[in-house]
C-alpha cells in the first residue's frame, strides 16, 4: 500500500496539471495538505459536466481498474472512485462555486450509508453465481407485492 | 453470513425511461445521479440525465438482496456500462416507443450488452401511453429480435406496471438458467 500511494499521487498530479492547462479560462489550484490529502478545484465559467466528465473520463481511462460510483447532493455533485487496495475513495465533485474537483477521502470520513451503498455496489460486481431457488424465492417476493 | 445477490441491470438509449424503472423498484432511497443537460437537443428531450448510473435494491430476505443498476443512456459515457454489466445475471433493455429514433439507439445499447455478456434479458417497449407509440410487435421486427426474447409493453409511471415487466424478466430467467443447468448435467 505504501509504494502504491506515491506513484499513484505523482501520476495523478500531473495529469490534473495537464488537465488543467488545456482548460481556457479556468484557473486551476492543487494543494497537497499535510494529511497527505488531495485537493484540486477549478474555478471558471466553463459547463460544470462537461469538466466533471472529462475528469472523470480521464481517470477512468489512466485508471481502468478503479470502481465508479456517483452521488448526487443537494449542493454538490460527487463521484467516487475506489483506489484498489484501500480503503480511499478519489471524490471527483462540482458545487455551486466550484466547477469541477478532485479530494481525496478515507473511508471513514464519508457518510454510513454512503459506506453502506459502496459495499453493496461493489459487492454486486463480483461474479456471484445465481442459483434458481433464489429467482424463484424473488418471483414469490414481487406477487406477493403485487397482490398487497 | 453474507447474502446471496441477484444483479439486474436496467438498460437503453437516452431518455427511455430508466431512472423512472429503478425509483419505482427500489426499497432504499435510490442512488440517482442526474444533472442538468447542456446539449440543446438533449434538454428539449428531457431536463435531467443520468451520468454514472441508478441504483436501487430490494430486500427479498436476510439471505437475498437484488442490486438494480440503471445505466446512462448516452454515448459519451457508455465506460460506465461495461463496468454497470460486470456480474449482471439479467437485464432489461428499455426503448422510447414514441421516439421511432430512440430504437436505432436501443440497437446499438443491446448489441454492446450482447457482446459483453450471454445473460437472459428482456426488451421493455417503454411509454406505450403516447398516443401513436411503436407497438411491442413493430419494436421486435425494427430491431430483429429473437422469438426467445420476449418484448413486453411498459408504462414506466405506473409502478404496478414496471413489477409486471420486473416478474416477467425473472420468469424468463427462471426459464433461461434451468435450461443452461440442464445442458450443463447433459455434458
Amino acid at each position: 500500500m505504501e509504494d502504491f500511494y506515491p506513484h499513484f499521487i505523482s501520476t495523478l498530479e500531473s495529469l490534473l496539471k495537464e488537465f488543467s492547462r488545456e482548460l481556457m479560462g479556468v484557473k486551476s489550484i492543487y494543494l497537497l495538505d499535510n494529511d497527505g490529502f488531495n485537493i484540486f478545484s477549478l474555478y471558471g465559467r466553463e459547463k460544470e459536466e462537461i469538466i466533471l466528465h472529462s475528469l472523470v473520463n480521464l481517470l477512468k481511462n489512466e485508471f481502468s481498474h478503479f470502481n465508479l460510483l456517483e452521488i448526487d447532493d443537494p449542493s454538490s455533485r460527487l463521484c467516487l472512485i475506489k483506489v484498489p487496495r484501500s480503503n480511499c475513495y478519489i471524490a471527483v465533485f462540482t458545487a455551486r462555486n466550484i466547477t469541477a474537483g478532485l479530494v481525496r477521502v478515507k473511508l471513514k470520513k464519508i457518510s454510513s450509508q454512503i459506506t453502506e451503498l459502496l459495499s453493496s455496489f461493489e459487492s454486486s460486481i463480483e461474479e456471484e453465481r445465481i442459483n434458481i431457488e433464489d429467482l424463484e424465492k424473488f418471483l414469490d417476493f414481487l406477487s406477493t407485492k403485487s397482490n398487497r | 453470513m453474507k447474502p446471496r445477490v441477484i444483479k439486474i441491470v436496467i438498460t437503453g438509449p437516452f431518455a427511455c425511461g430508466k431512472t423512472t424503472f429503478v425509483k419505482s423498484l427500489s426499497e432504499v432511497v435510490p442512488i440517482v445521479t442526474d444533472v442538468g443537460l447542456g446539449n440543446f437537443f438533449e434538454k428539449s428531450i428531457k431536463r435531467f440525465t443520468t451520468v454514472a448510473l441508478d441504483y436501487g435494491r430490494i430486500k427479498v430476505d436476510e439471505d437475498l438482496i437484488v442490486h438494480l443498476f440503471g445505466t446512462p443512456g448516452q454515448l459519451r459515457f457508455s465506460f460506465m456500462w461495461r463496468i454497470l454489466a460486470r456480474g449482471m445475471h439479467g437485464y432489461i433493455l428499455m426503448v422510447d416507443s414514441s421516439r421511432p429514433e430512440s430504437v436505432e439507439d436501443a440497437l446499438y445499447v443491446y448489441n454492446f450488452f450482447k457482446n459483453i455478456k450471454d445473460v437472459p434479458h428482456i426488451i421493455a417497449a417503454n411509454k406505450q401511453d403516447i398516443e401513436g407509440s411503436l407497438s411491442p410487435k413493430t419494436i421486435r421486427f425494427m430491431m430483429k429480435i429473437p422469438n426467445d426474447v420476449p418484448v413486453v409493453p411498459l408504462v414506466a409511471t405506473d409502478p404496478e406496471n414496471v413489477r409486471k415487466t420486473l416478474t416477467i424478466l425473472v420468469q424468463h430467467m427462471i426459464k433461461w438458467y434451468s435450461i443452461k443447468q440442464k445442458h450443463v448435467i447433459r455434458k
